[in-house]
């Protein structure tokens, strides 16, 4: 998984994920929107994650799976720039994007959206004003922004609740909104950290399907960190399973789910369990 | 007890006035800091270990200092600032620098109350730390705010009858000329009253609004 040697010119990306991919037409393009190389990071001496890599393809969905405490979430963080590796390097279209600082980080997050487990929607805001504070944070202008809102809200089904505060709204709901949130700034590449963990089995079927419908319409590359592991047979085009920090196995998850290679894999598709144990 | 009414107007007005005035400076002065300490703490978004570690300190002692004797060392900075050391426009110079330490303490844990995982949806949004701070912090955190703006002003309530005994007028200081020195037991019972009644009532109007505030979220 080590694309080394990657003409830097992949440095030239396309904004949009409106726009169609044409990877396979363009050479020195890399083909990965996301790729994470030897990332390793530990707290307190402790390494949680070591000599993490993978890549995500655009259109696609990239599982990771593992027990917890694996370090699933810290890998996802750290491609999220929400925490920084004590070494490896995280790129987005190819470029490398650790150790920023200043403004070209605050950049560089914006072409990535979260989603997290407990939805993390400001209480303090309105649906709308939720979906809003990226664009704000990004300095688009206030009359493109309602205008974007609205098409958000629309995407995910919630164009009705648009001015209703989130704290009232059902968990499947509220992840909603948190998807919108995540696309606002129409980045390339989607972060789940167990985005369905808190829902109950129907809302998690219509709230991925919301995620692999963005994954086919928008062109993402969509990282999805899970402990489930129906989440990631459903939605999955690709699987990766982490074992106390490493990665241990990657491939599509078809052939994941059925011979796993790895032990960690193997308990983990015998006994979905087993990624509860930490 | 028209006497006594006619007593006690002035004074209850006097220690609205130099409590509203004192409450107002102490969080110009405090809420900044607070805001500062809530960042550059660890694991903040703006980590400063020893900055922290000074201001920390600083504001312990300041909190720890007994408010009559900072009342006495500041006289030279009332003076300074409004131009007299005595009376209640006088007062409010310590009565503000007093309460200041405890507003920046209300507001830094008012703010590190804001759920984590909410500063990282911020943070990763790409957000500048000013827009994390006035957009979603401060917001997040305006019901624990008004309850902990409402805490200050009953502090400086009690502080302020303190400030009386020196000079300060207001209603310790009714208190203390009839209550004390004159023996009129009515007029002592009666400030109490007023204090009480006052303190009440604060914490009924931080409590509603604060309320309020979470129920339209």
């Amino acid at each position: 998984m080590f694309h080394a040697g990657r003409p830097l010119k992949a440095a030239s990306r396309d904004r949009s994920p409106f726009h169609t991919e044409s990877d396979e037409t363009v050479p020195f393009r890399s083909r990965q929107r996301l790729e994470l190389r030897s990332l390793t990071k530990s707290f307190g001496g402790r390494p949680v994650v070591v000599d993490a890599s993978l890549s995500v393809r655009p259109g696609s969905i990239h599982g990771v799976i593992g027990r917890s405490g694996a370090g699933k979430s810290t890998l996802l963080r750290m491609a999220a720039l929400l925490e920084e590796p004590d070494s490896g390097v995280a790129l987005y279209g190819g470029v490398p994007v650790t150790g920023l600082s200043g403004s070209a980080l605050l950049s560089a997050r914006r072409r990535v959206g979260v989603v997290f487990q407990s939805f993390n929607l400001f209480s303090s805001r309105t649906a709308a004003g939720n979906v809003a504070f990226p664009l704000e944070a990004a300095g688009v202008r206030r009359r493109d922004i309602r205008e974007r809102v609205v098409r958000l809200l629309d995407l995910v089904g919630l164009a009705d609740k648009a001015d209703q505060p989130v704290g009232r709204f059902s968990g499947g709901e509220k992840q909603r909104v948190a998807i919108a949130r995540a696309l606002a700034n129409e980045p390339e590449i989607l972060l789940c950290d167990e985005a369905t963990s808190a829902l109950d089995p129907e809302t998690t079927r219509s709230v991925l399907d919301l995620i692999a419908s963005i994954r086919d319409g928008l062109s993402l590359a969509v990282l999805m960190v899970t402990h489930q592991m129906e989440v990631a047979r459903r939605v999955c085009d690709e699987v990766t399973v982490m074992d106390a920090g490493r990665v241990v196995e990657t491939g599509p998850a078809r052939a994941v789910f059925s011979s796993p290679s790895s032990e960690a894999g193997r308990r983990l598709v015998a006994d979905p369990a087993e990624a509860f144990r930490a | 007890m028209r006497e006594l009414l006619e007593l006690i107007a002035g004074p209850t007005v006097e220690t609205l006035a130099m409590v509203s005035a004192a409450a107002l400076a102490a969080s110009a002065l405090g809420a900044p800091v607070g805001l500062l300490l809530y960042l550059i703490a660890p694991g903040g978004l703006a980590e400063r270990p020893a900055l922290r570690r000074v201001l920390d300190r600083l504001i312990n002692a300041l909190r720890s200092f007994p408010f009559i004797i900072l009342m006495i060392m500041l006289f030279p900075l009332s003076r300074l600032v409004v131009g007299t050391s005595i009376g209640t426009a006088a007062a409010v110079v310590p009565l503000a620098i007093a309460a200041a330490p405890f507003v920046a303490r209300v507001v830094e844990s008012s703010l590190a109350g804001v759920d984590r995982g909410v500063v990282d949806a911020a943070v990763a949004a790409g957000a500048t730390k000013a827009r994390i701070a006035f957009g979603v912090l401060l917001p997040e955190a305006l019901p624990s705010l008004v309850s902990g703006l409402a805490l200050t002003v009953i502090n400086l309530i009690g502080y302020s009858a303190m400030a009386g005994a020196i000079g300060g007028g207001g209603l310790g200081d009714l208190a203390v000329r009839y209550g004390y020195h004159r023996f009129r037991l009515d007029v002592m019972a009666a400030s109490v009253v007023v204090i009480l009644i006052l303190v009440e009532g604060v914490q009924a109007a931080g409590d509603r609004i604060s309320r309020r505030i979470m129920s339209m979220r």
